[in-house]
């Protein structure tokens, strides 16, 4: 009998009898629906074990990199460790190393790597405001890129009447403590095809993770074309051009445009990379076929959730399209 | 052979996913029930639609059906053109027509459940 260890429960499966089934017959609750592998709803991770190849079917490489799996499709030769797939991580702590505007409305943070990641996941921060009245718990995606950082680099935007993010600008210093748990997400790039055009597309502090995802697949050897696209309303609001320079400088597959949505026209010749003009005309202009490209997203919702549906009825798979929606806080 | 089997299992239900999914986005009778919710998981949902109306092994009941729609006040509108997309993609992959009427049945089958009625 193979057993399954799930929390401080342990589940004896029967003979051909699936992981989804063996913990609902022990009255363990986990959502579920179809129970043939297409909804996905069932989807735990793995920590230890062989997880079968049929229970990976139809994940995506980065969901597969995480030890997800579908618990209705997984009949296991040996023991597993499982949890749910929304659990979440311990609390790390972990110093500020360098914390400094990198434009008028984003705070830059450097902070001790204290947990493995790939570039482009998120992490949460939970810290409290107000001395100590408000805890606040906030989701920043990851700038830096472990094999080349020895930083986990953060981009606060900075809103009026941000909780967090004034808090941070105004009281946070180096060498203070953050509480970090993470990392989250699947928006990563994933080496499954070093000649696929990649297309990353963000808005404002979407930035982050963009930047991540193009050095990590830069320095993993990626040879497709590598298109960035950073919109903003303003042309002050563009950051890390220094960078994005340097890495068109490095790689000739790696191309970065700014697209400035306000009608700034001294803006236009401040940049040999930028335009002005709005982003989705922009992609639709230059991108008519997305066919057979990667795509990652990220920014606001509304953005993610119209431009993640203009790229895919232009033709990329839905499979290849990752998005990170930013959700507002209160 | 079953209906499953004969028009190619798996495979063919991945490969009908993004063409169905692109017709129901671009089809303005329906496109707006699928705009606010995840790419990813809407991508899910169609495959275990199609797996279901090719006579694939699923495990929907009518009582999932009808909760599932209950709160998007459905009508037969939206009904027809779901199915019209279907039938779209299905000649689009060169299904044979006798099978696409088949599945076309097999949709019809889950009127009532899906309309709340």
């Amino acid at each position: 009998m193979v057993e399954i260890r799930f929390g401080e429960h342990t589940v004896l499966l029967n003979e051909g009898e699936s992981v989804l089934d063996g913990c609902l017959r022990n009255g363990l609750h986990i959502p579920h629906g179809c129970k043939s592998g297409a909804c996905q709803s069932c989807m735990l991770i793995a920590d230890e074990g062989n997880i079968p190849v049929t229970a990976q079917k139809g994940l995506k490489n980065t969901e597969k990199d995480l030890r997800y799996f579908l618990s209705c499709q997984c009949i296991p030769q040996n023991t597993l460790h499982i949890r749910q797939a929304n659990q979440m991580q311990d609390i790390q702590h972990s110093r500020v190393l360098a914390h400094g505007l990198i434009n008028k409305t984003v705070l830059q943070l450097r902070l001790e790597p204290v947990f493995t990641y790939k570039p482009g996941q998120y992490l949460n921060i939970w810290q409290k405001v107000d001395n100590e009245k408000t805890e606040c718990v906030r989701s920043y995606s990851i700038a830096s890129v472990p094999e080349i950082d020895d930083f986990i680099e953060l981009h606060i935007k900075i809103i009026d009447s941000g909780k967090f993010s004034q808090w941070a600008k105004n009281h946070l210093r180096i060498g203070d403590t953050l509480q970090l748990q993470g990392p989250l997400g699947q928006c990563f790039y994933a080496a499954e095809n070093p000649e696929q055009p990649l297309l990353l597309i963000g808005v404002g502090t979407g930035l982050a993770p963009l930047i991540g995802i193009a050095r990590d697949a830069l320095q993993k050897g990626h040879s497709g074309k590598i298109d960035l696209i950073h919109a903003a309303r303003e042309a002050h609001s563009f950051y890390l051009q220094n960078e994005l320079g340097n890495l068109v400088r490095d790689y000739p597959q790696f191309n970065i445009t700014y697209v400035c949505q306000a009608d700034d026209q001294t803006a236009a010749s401040a940049s040999p990379y930028r335009v002005n003009g709005d982003v989705y005309a922009y992609v639709k202009q230059h991108f008519p076929s997305t066919k057979g490209m990667k795509v990652y997203v990220c920014g606001a919702a509304s953005f993610v959730r119209k431009i993640s549906k203009q790229v895919f009825l232009s033709g990329a798979s839905s499979r290849d399209i990752h998005a990170d929606s930013f959700l507002p806080c209160s | 052979m079953s209906l499953y089997e004969r028009i190619g299992g798996e495979p063919a239900v991945d490969a009908a996913v993004d063409i169905f999914y692109r017709k129901v986005l671009a089809d303005d009778r329906i496109c707006h029930f699928f705009d606010t919710v995840d790419m990813d998981k809407q991508a899910a949902k169609q495959k275990a639609f199609l797996t279901m109306v090719f006579g694939g092994p699923n495990h929907y009941s009518g009582k999932d059906l009808r909760e599932g729609h209950k709160h998007m006040a459905l009508t037969e509108i939206h009904f027809d053109a779901v199915i019209e997309n279907l039938a779209a993609t299905l000649q689009e992959l060169g299904v044979a027509a006798e099978d696409i009427q088949e599945i076309a049945a097999i949709a019809n089958s889950v009127k009532n459940d899906v309309l709340n009625r």
